[in-house]
């Protein structure tokens, strides 16, 4: 059981690895009688428990709930070298994005976004933030997709990373520019 | 001297890359792993042998000196921990695993995702390959427990304001 978690896991790996895999062997332990009864009591007591242990497994299990997520802006620089703040750009649909860095010469690497299903505190004094999730890297996004970031990539000149999610997005966080002045 | 750090640029970069990518996202991982092979080129001469578990020890730091950065720019605001790929095509599986401490998730990722036995894994993470062994054997177990509570759970949909 324990072995096939890992193996699990291996299968869903984000970037997938070069050639195989060579996974730890489980420790092979001679089982007596005593663990296996301890092991029977302790199912039969857990049994009458069921529905506390149901609730504390949707800590995990739930979707995300009440996540807040503050932009911090940034400056993107063009071609004819005047600074464009993301401020106004930040939850966006991405057509109105695209025409207006267009307009300004910077080129766009986009991102789109599939946000992590689990919430967890952060500590100063934030109730949930979003933990997993992953973006991608494609050549378009859907036109009416939001735009969450956008920051400027600062190995190539007039290039900028637009991370970008999908308009309904269950799982998105809500998103505040607060750090905008608004 | 410059010649063994391009070989080992040569041979690892795309390795060390993976790495990165699995744990950060995209805009982050160029300079992610600059920083790693330019900690490497600064300290060629204490890099050992068999270089690739010490790199990924590097850029694990690299990482959580980046994210440290986020966090002092945020100024005590939200923070959103968005920049962990976690496991795909499997939901039950990435909400188990983003459930458990970054501790736990990361030797499970060493060995299943970067393959690397317990002793390389303990060199990454700087402990004893005792302590690497009993944190993966915990690791894994609390995984097992998580899956297995989750096979016969199922939360109700609940929607978030945007």
């Amino acid at each position: 059981m324990r072995t096939d978690v890992i193996k699990r896991l291996a299968a869903a790996n984000p970037v997938p690895h070069d050639g195989p895999l060579h996974l730890p062997e489980p420790v092979r332990m001679r089982v007596s009688a005593r663990p296996l009864v301890t092991v029977a009591v302790a199912a039969a007591a857990l049994a009458g428990g069921g529905v506390a242990i149901a609730a504390g497994v949707g800590a995990f299990a739930a979707p995300l709930h009440q996540a807040t997520l503050v932009v911090s802006p940034n400056a993107l620089t063009g071609p004819d070298g005047t600074a464009l703040s993301t401020c106004g750009l930040i939850g966006a649909r991405a057509d109105k994005v695209t025409a207006v860095l267009d307009s300004r010469g910077i080129t766009i690497q986009w991102r789109f976004m599939h946000w992590g299903t689990v919430t967890a505190a952060t500590g100063n004094g934030s109730p949930t933030a979003i933990t997993g999730g992953r973006s991608d890297a494609v050549n378009s996004v859907p036109a009416d997709s939001i735009v969450w970031d956008i920051v400027p990539d600062t190995t190539t000149p007039n290039s900028a990373f637009v991370f970008a999610e999908a308009p309904n997005d269950p799982t998105a966080p809500t998103l505040s520019t607060v750090n905008c002045g608004g | 001297m410059a010649q063994r750090f391009e070989q080992i640029y040569a041979e690892h970069r795309e390795a060390v890359r993976a790495y990165v990518r699995r744990r950060a996202p995209e805009a982050m991982v160029d300079d992610v792993v600059s920083e790693t092979f330019l900690a490497c080129l600064r300290k060629i001469d204490r890099v050992p042998s068999e270089p690739l578990p010490w790199l990924y020890g590097v850029a694990r730091k690299t990482l959580a000196n980046e994210r440290r950065k986020r966090a002092r720019a945020a100024q005590g605001q939200f923070l959103p921990v968005f920049g962990e790929p976690e496991p795909v095509n499997d939901g039950v599986l990435a909400a188990a695993f983003n459930a458990l401490s970054e501790r736990d998730r990361e030797v499970l990722r060493l060995v299943a995702w970067e393959g690397l036995s317990l002793a390389d894994a303990a060199t990454v993470l700087g402990c004893s390959g005792v302590a690497c062994r009993v944190r993966y054997h915990r690791a894994k177990s609390r995984l097992a427990s998580r899956l297995a509570a989750a096979a016969s759970f199922q939360p109700e949909p609940k929607e978030v304001t945007r």
